[in-house]
């Protein structure tokens, strides 16, 4: 379910792989899935056409030589029609990036609705990344940086301004996201918390696998 | 009249360039020409067909430019509006841009509306208006393509049914119902380019006119292998299992009961080749499938296995994305050790050609096979390669069709000799047959060499079609 650790058998190495699922949101055309085509395949499309639905793609990251962190990453269609389907994908979520585009403001705006939302309804143990998208526009910025990381800092997230395109600051969002995951906690303590959270008990999580489980 | 409208249109234009000085404006075109120029990229990755259209296309990108002569110049305009007479969508320009013409429109369909009347067809000089009110979305097509109006009315059908898919006709109607005002292209929005796609499509693939679908050919064996992969292991909420190589079927899971319509798969293969959004990751996305059931959402996992092959699993459940995709990869897996995903692609590569057949003279068929609802044409060669040919080509098809279809006076069997070629068209109870000669060919030879033609069909009969598909 939340964070899955892995022993990972082989002679070679004797690091650990953890597992957590990643949920990005914002805004349509802000660029969620350019950066992640940017993080998962290291590519860009000048014109990439909307999200229908959500998107899952895995990508892994080494963080040192014994720790491996594998990201299952639901790139969530910001379009307004989509908007009841968000709890599916953020309910298991162990983190999230929440996207805005430097150049409208108002996405900073529709991305605070978001990390609110995520902020009362997802796990309270949530990591939260906002990421100021399209930093390579910088002569059309609508957004000041000191005014997002502000907001940021009183609302305890992971800041970055990136950029798909260029790569700016792609990696570093990411692998500081990783960085920030309680490691060693994680994986005993959320697995009972996500349990009291999913009353309803509609997740879209995969069934548990016994050879990866951590319980 | 002619003249009038274009009048109109460029009148409704011009006002338009006043609105579209805005920032918000200039981008919502923006992304329009965006999304018409991505559509083309698409299209142009299509083997066979690829020159021809990327041609069109990319003239029909610079054509989008708010002048007013080149958009009015358009053969074929559809239109999108509430009944309230707000723009939804457009096939040229952007919709904000049409506001007052469609004011003229929803002014026409009240005129007669006020007597209990509704207007379904008028000619003006060279243009056909065709509109289909589907309450609360009304649908246009302003033709000088000498379509017929059952053809466009059908088109018009299929744009609605991709309105459908997207919504369903339950939030359709709602929407309006609380809110008669409501803008709808807010929650259609990121969908503009299956609509877009759609309308290119009518015309080069005859699949829409035909209400069937294409086959991709390959050997019976090759597609019982694929069928019995997707046999095994099914998981318990799965509706229906396909695999589709560059818009043909290769091969259909479903249930015993419900077998898919043609329209329904039409949307599907719409939304594969439409955008390119579902080529790079695993897709999970709510989907109404309007002839099975037009007012719930199924939920379509979307992967591509292959260069050009995709499955596509349709389930009940919205909860059931890990378990398709584990099965995926059991698919995948067993599709690949066997070496059935490559002849796949082999076959998907290498379709067949007119020449093969060794049939002289003979330039090109369709052949639908009423009981399966499916249709085999071979790949165009020359001259229809070059896109004036073969838009001729499409129309000639068009044109015996209607006539084979004729609500007043169907015919079963149609012969035209023109300057450039003749065609027989022949209906019987259980097949369709629309056959292209050198337009030297005496009438005689036409009729032995098609049913030399249907000969050949027949020995090939089980490579062409999906003669029994899976069930469970």
């Amino acid at each position: 379910m939340a964070a899955r650790q892995q022993q990972q058998q082989g002679a070679s190495t004797q690091g650990k792989t953890y597992q957590f699922k990643l949920v990005l949101l914002g805004e349509s055309a802000v660029g969620k899935s350019s950066l992640v085509m940017r993080f998962v395949k290291d590519h860009f499309d000048e014109y990439r056409e909307s999200t229908i639905g959500a998107a899952f793609l895995a990508q892994t990251i080494s963080l040192d030589d014994n720790t491996t962190v594998k990201f299952e990453i639901w790139d969530t269609a910001g379009q307004e029609r989509y908007k009841s389907l968000a709890p599916m994908y953020y309910r298991n979520a162990n983190c999230a990036v929440v996207v805005y585009d430097i150049t409208q403001s108002a996405s900073l705006e529709k991305a605070k609705a978001w990390v609110n939302e995520l902020q009362r309804q997802a796990d309270p143990n949530i990591v939260i990344a906002l990421a100021g998208n399209k930093s390579d526009l910088d002569s059309r910025r609508a957004v000041e940086t000191e005014t997002a990381q502000a907001y940021a800092d009183e609302a305890g997230l992971l800041f970055f301004e990136t950029s798909a395109k260029t790569a700016h600051n792609v990696t570093q969002l990411f692998t500081s996201i990783a960085k920030r995951m309680p490691l060693d906690q994680l994986a005993d303590q959320s697995r009972n918390k996500n349990k009291g959270l999913n009353p309803r008990g509609v997740d879209l999580s995969r069934p548990t696998n016994p050879n990866n489980c951590a319980c | 009249m002619t003249d009038q409208q274009e009048q109109e249109l460029s009148t409704s234009l011009d006002s338009s360039s006043s609105i579209g000085s805005s920032l918000s404006e200039n981008n919502k075109m923006y992304n329009k020409l965006k999304r018409q120029g991505s559509r083309s990229s698409v299209l142009a990755t299509r083997p066979g067909r690829s020159q021809s259209i990327s041609k069109d296309s990319q003239k029909q990108v610079m054509n989008e430019d708010p002048d007013t002569k080149t958009w009015s110049r358009h053969k074929k305009h559809f239109f999108i509006l509430s009944s309230a007479g707000k723009p939804i969508w457009t096939r040229y320009g952007d919709e904000a841009g049409i506001s007052s013409l469609m004011g003229v429109i929803q002014a026409i369909i009240s005129f007669f509306q006020a007597d209990d009347d509704s207007v379904k067809c008028m000619n003006a000089g060279h243009h056909k208006f065709v509109f289909q009110l589907k309450d609360p979305l009304y649908l246009v097509a302003v033709a000088k393509t000498g379509e017929s109006e059952a053809h466009l009315r059908d088109q018009l059908l299929y744009l609605h049914s991709q309105i459908l898919s997207v919504l369903t006709s339950l939030q359709l109607t709602k929407i309006f119902e609380q809110r008669i005002n409501f803008d709808l292209r807010r929650l259609l929005s990121g969908t503009e380019v299956f609509l877009d796609s759609l309308s290119t499509l009518f015309n080069n693939d005859h699949g829409f006119m035909l209400g069937a679908l294409q086959c991709l050919r390959v050997s019976k064996t090759l597609r019982d292998q694929i069928g019995n992969a997707l046999a095994d292991g099914r998981p318990k909420d799965l509706l229906y299992a396909i695999i589709v190589s560059n818009g043909k079927l290769v091969t259909l899971l479903r249930p015993r009961k419900h077998s898919l319509h043609p329209s329904d798969l039409h949307l599907l293969f719409n939304m594969l080749t439409g955008s390119t959004t579902f080529r790079t990751a695993e897709s999970w996305t709510p989907l109404c499938l309007p002839k099975l059931n037009s007012k719930g959402f199924l939920h379509a996992y979307i992967c591509y296995i292959e260069r050009d092959t995709a499955v596509v699993m349709i389930s009940t459940n919205k909860d059931s994305f890990f378990e398709l995709s584990d099965w995926k990869k059991q698919i995948v897996e067993t599709l690949t050790s066997s070496g059935a995903l490559l002849k796949l692609q082999q076959a998907a590569d290498e379709s067949y050609s007119a020449s093969d057949i060794g049939i002289p003279a003979l330039r090109h068929f369709i052949y639908k096979s009423k009981m399966h609802i499916q249709f085999t044409c071979p790949e165009l060669e020359a001259p229809y390669t070059n896109p004036v040919n073969r838009r001729r080509l499409h129309r000639l098809y068009q044109r015996s069709h209607d006539r084979l279809h004729s609500k007043t006076r169907p015919l079963k069997l149609y012969y035209l000799a023109g300057e450039h070629e003749s065609i027989l068209g022949w209906i019987t109870s259980s097949f369709e047959l629309y056959v292209v000669f050198n337009a030297t060919v005496p009438k005689s030879t036409v009729i032995t060499s098609s049913n030399h033609l249907l000969r050949w069909i027949k020995k090939h009969e089980d490579m062409l079609f999906i003669l029994n598909s899976p069930v469970f």
